[in-house]
């Protein structure tokens, strides 16, 4: 073909002007038809497999972070993990105080996890004494301390915790009792600050820390 | 569909619908991230001076093509395990990174707690200077450009390697990006991405490596372990 | 061949349409720029490409020249394929389907031309900049902003110019070609400059960024590319069979569900990422969705050229056009299959991304742009390729080049995802095993480059012909002389 058009262009005429190509070879027949549509229906089955795939898609994402529980709405931008329950993350508002005042607070012995350490700091996660229905009893501990020898979840424990009446406000104490009820699996009612300022009233005249059996004879309610 | 106008009104919808879908309402989560207050100050901290122009060195030679910086969870790939990272990254952690270069591709192993992993700042001289010298049978590309070779004279300054009677002495863009490197860390517990509990029996000088890990039940260590790749 | 007006009676109206050799030489100028520059920059950004893979063979290689640093060298390549070759290319097929399909020559030849002069100097700035290292450091966004402005008026210029000629067409009916091209044309500017927008010129607070540079590269691949090589595929099958398309219905489906649901993608990238987990999950039921257009294009593919494949694969272009489709069919399966939890799992930061990338950039849009091309530049010259022996040899190698580069780096990504998931494996070591498949990629990426020299040496051959005949042409008509002999 290109030693066709060769000889094509010496024939063709002066000042080496190359002769075109062969017009015809270039325009095969049918070139000027442009391409046409018919119009047989979709087929059920596909549009069967969208609805499918829709429902499908739906349920997927409604099960991996977009619908968590409800409280937080959907579609939470602090649920990283498809599979986490929003309730165990902490939420925004009050959990958040509590989170942060256990973190400076209580975290360093309790640990991050509320596990404690065994044979030192009794846990929190689980914990018979923080799931009690009553909030009382935990928050006269918390205001006070506790020093001597106590039994959580079965095991014995012999240590001293601070008091935290004059280091914390009503709403922080009821905030990170809040929070240690709720988190790493707990589920005990949370606490008002109402009820920690009736019980710092109540227990205004104390400034010693409590023994375990002095604590353990306060109510829960 | 034989009227442009009606397409294009479609495209349009689609285009609208999904922008706002993936872009949009995302920007209104993320967007209205901001600081949080830790134990240790607001977080993240945020880089000034060296580690900010060691970022821009890291952003311009193009580091992001084979390293990423992110840490998946627990359970999702191997990264805690390798010791890459002792909790996944979460977005607070990029919240004032600028640029954030996440990465997409692992020729090289992840960087985002490289500060934590290899706090050595002469191990990251030596290494960009000369991988393979570290780590047998790296990737790396040797960034000999970054360092200037100079015949020994005298006391050589404070991070130049010694070598056979040359000192190689890192530039300005050498110092800046290893200024960098020892910045990226991602140790802070958040409310959404807990450190979980130190594991007692911690073995030191075996977290953050890549090669074997003798125990990957350990929880993750947070005491800084030898330089490791 | 006598300018015969062709008509044709559309319901009511009367359809005088220009004749289509009117049509094409009214794209020559314009288009020949396009495609010339566009297969400069797919050679050289394949050039680059081998480097980089060299590279992963040896880390030595070239290691002391800053400018050829892998960490530069790979987006180089990457901005060179998909905008010099990708976006340039498709919008002179675009623009040539469009004038063909409405049956109206091309206007505003010299708006074009200036529009993709500036776009290759944008591009060539762009280029030089990534290599000097002023890079932004986002994945397939790596110009900085003198280039992506540039870029932007060119395509402003480009995209009014084409709309305008869609407004102006005589035929009004619409092709399905025409509603992915109408698309394109509009989503290259959105996602394009919503991208600069949010990423380099007010760059978003961090994590955020992430996401957008996400959404961009997945709206890029697959939507636009996408739609560009869905309406090659559809334009041409049929026109080189004699065939009508199978189904207009099926066909307005497949767009539509395109439309909706491609442009929900991109976060699979962000699975277990550091976003929130309801984002990565959109993506993935979008994935999953993404079988319906899928299915919808291959089969109006697949039965409009029932019992024929041989007879498409017989013509130069039609090769090209079938590899493209069934390319098209495997990466949205790949997308598909990758867009799940569990699989990313194995196949996310690993070499199998970059492996489907390479399919729908090399496999599906090159093959598509490149078959497109060897039929359109015949046309708007009138001059024949010079050697058509090296089209076939082009599509040879290319074929073979592609499935080498692709079955590479799949196989390598998914060695290397499934050892990188065993904690016990040594990172350094882990990696090495990879090189052997990385060696299969580079061979594919010799393959590929021989193929694209062909090309090269062929378009420039016919071009200087026809430039050479035009320039004749042009000195006979001011001189009055009549040199050359027109032909019939």
């Amino acid at each position: 073909m290109s030693r066709k058009n060769r000889q094509q262009d010496r024939k063709a005429g002066s000042a080496g002007a190359p002769e075109r190509r062969a017009t015809e070879a270039v325009h095969v027949a049918g070139d000027e038809r442009e391409p046409v549509t018919e119009n047989r229906p979709v087929p059920v089955l596909l549009v069967a497999l969208l609805v499918a795939l829709l429902f499908w898609g739906d349920m997927y994402i409604m099960r991996n972070g977009g619908d968590v529980g409800g409280e937080a709405g959907a579609f939470p931008a602090s649920v990283f993990d498809p599979y986490k329950k929003y309730a165990d993350i902490p939420r925004a508002g009050g959990s958040q105080i509590g989170a942060k005042m256990y973190a400076q607070n209580c975290s360093i012995c309790h640990q991050p996890g509320g596990t404690g350490i065994p044979g030192q700091f009794p846990p929190l996660a689980g914990s018979d004494w923080v799931l009690e229905e009553g909030p009382n009893r935990v928050i006269k501990l918390i205001l006070n301390g506790i020093q001597g020898p106590i039994t959580v979840n079965g095991q014995p424990f012999n240590n001293a915790m601070p008091q935290w009446r004059d280091m914390m406000t009503d709403e922080q104490i009821a905030a990170v009792a809040t929070y240690i009820r709720s988190t790493w699996g707990n589920k005990a009612p949370p606490v008002k600050p109402e009820e920690v300022k009736a019980q710092r009233d109540a227990t205004a005249s104390r400034s010693t820390t409590w023994s375990p059996a002095e604590l353990m004879a306060q109510p829960t309610k | 569909m034989n009227a442009g106008p009606l397409v294009f009104l479609g495209i349009l919808l689609s285009t609208a619908l999904s922008f706002w879908g993936l872009v949009i309402a995302p920007a209104f989560q993320l967007g209205r991230q901001d600081l949080v207050e830790t134990g240790a100050g607001p977080y993240p901290t945020g880089r000034t001076g060296a580690a900010q122009r060691g970022a821009e060195v890291y952003r311009s030679l193009g580091c992001v093509e084979c390293h990423t910086q992110q840490v998946r969870p627990r359970g999702y790939g191997t990264d805690i395990a390798r010791g890459w990272g002792v909790r996944r990254t979460v977005a607070q952690d990029y919240l004032r990174d600028q640029p954030a270069l996440l990465g997409a591709l692992r020729i090289g192993p992840d960087l985002s707690n490289i500060g934590a992993r290899s706090p050595d700042i002469r191990w990251h001289y030596e290494h960009l200077y000369n991988p393979r010298k570290l780590v047998p049978g790296s990737m790396m590309p040797a960034y000999r450009f970054l360092f200037d070779k100079r015949k020994l004279a005298g006391t050589p300054p404070q991070n130049a390697i010694v070598d056979d009677g040359y000192e190689i002495v890192p530039t300005e863009d050498a110092d800046a990006l290893v200024a960098y490197l020892l910045s990226l860390q991602s140790q802070v517990s958040l409310l959404e991405a807990p450190l979980p509990a130190p594991a007692t029996n911690a073995v030191p000088g075996d977290a953050g490596t890549n090669a074997p890990a003798g125990d990957t039940n350990t929880a993750a260590k947070t005491n800084v372990a030898a330089p490791t790749p | 061949m006598n300018g015969t007006t062709s008509t044709e009676t559309t319901s009511t109206t009367i359809v005088e349409r220009l004749p289509a050799r009117d049509i094409d030489l009214s794209c020559r100028p314009p288009l020949m720029l396009f495609f010339g520059s566009g297969l400069i920059w797919l050679f050289v950004g394949t050039l680059f490409a081998l480097i980089a893979a060299i590279k992963l063979h040896g880390p030595g290689f070239l290691a002391n020249i800053p400018w050829l640093t892998f960490g530069r060298i790979e987006p180089a390549a990457a901005n060179c394929v998909v905008y010099g070759f990708g976006v340039q290319v498709s919008l002179g097929v675009l623009l040539w389907m469009m004038c063909r399909l409405g049956g109206m020559r091309l206007l505003f030849q010299p708006a074009l031309c200036v529009a993709g002069f500036l776009w290759n100097v944008a591009l060539t700035a762009g280029i030089v900049a990534i290599l000097a290292g002023w890079s932004t450091g986002c994945e397939w966004l790596e110009m900085p902003h003198f280039s992506a402005v540039l870029m932007l008026v060119a395509y402003a210029l480009i995209g009014v110019c084409a709309i305008t000629n869609f407004h102006l067409r005589r035929d009004r009916a619409l092709y399905p070609s025409q509603w992915y091209i109408l698309g394109a044309l509009f989503w290259f500017a959105w996602i394009f400059s919503a991208a600069y927008l949010m990423l380099i010129l007010a760059p978003v607070r961090g994590a955020f960024q992430a996401v957008v540079n996400a959404w961009y590269i997945s709206n890029l691949t697959d939507l636009w590319f996408a739609s560009v090589g869905i309406a090659i595929i559809y334009y041409f099958v049929p026109k080189l069979l004699n065939r009508p398309l199978y189904s207009r219905p099926l066909a307005a489906f497949g767009f539509w569900t395109l439309a909706f649901f491609a442009q929900w993608l991109g976060m699979t990238r962000l699975i277990s990422g550091p976003v929130p987990a309801w984002m990565p999950s959109v993506s993935i039921a979008a994935a999953a969705l993404m079988l319906v257009p899928l299915i919808s294009v291959a089969m109006n593919w697949y039965l409009t050229a029932e019992g024929r494949t041989n007879v498409l694969r017989q013509i130069d272009t039609g090769r090209f056009i079938w590899f493209a489709a069934i390319s098209y069919v495997v990466a949205t399966f790949a997308l598909i299959l990758m867009g799940h939890r569990s699989t990313a799992a194995v196949t996310q930061f690993t070499y199998a991304e970059v492996g489907r990338t390479a399919l729908v950039l090399h496999g599906f849009l090159g093959m598509a742009l490149l078959g497109a091309l060897y039929y359109i530049v015949p046309r708007i010259t009138e001059f024949q390729w010079p050697a058509l022996k090296h089209v076939r040899l082009h599509f040879t190698l290319y074929a073979v080049g592609v499935a080498l580069l692709v079955f590479g780096l799949f196989a390598g990504g998914i060695l290397q995802g499934l050892r990188m998931n065993q904690s016990t494996a040594d990172f350094v070591a882990l990696i090495k095993s990879t090189v052997p498949f990385i060696g299969i990629s580079t061979l594919g990426l010799l393959l590929l480059l021989a193929g694209q020299a062909l090309a090269l040496k062929n378009f420039f051959t016919l071009s200087h012909r026809s430039n050479a005949h035009v320039r004749a042409y042009a000195i006979d008509f001011i001189t009055g002389r009549e040199t050359i002999r027109r032909g019939a």
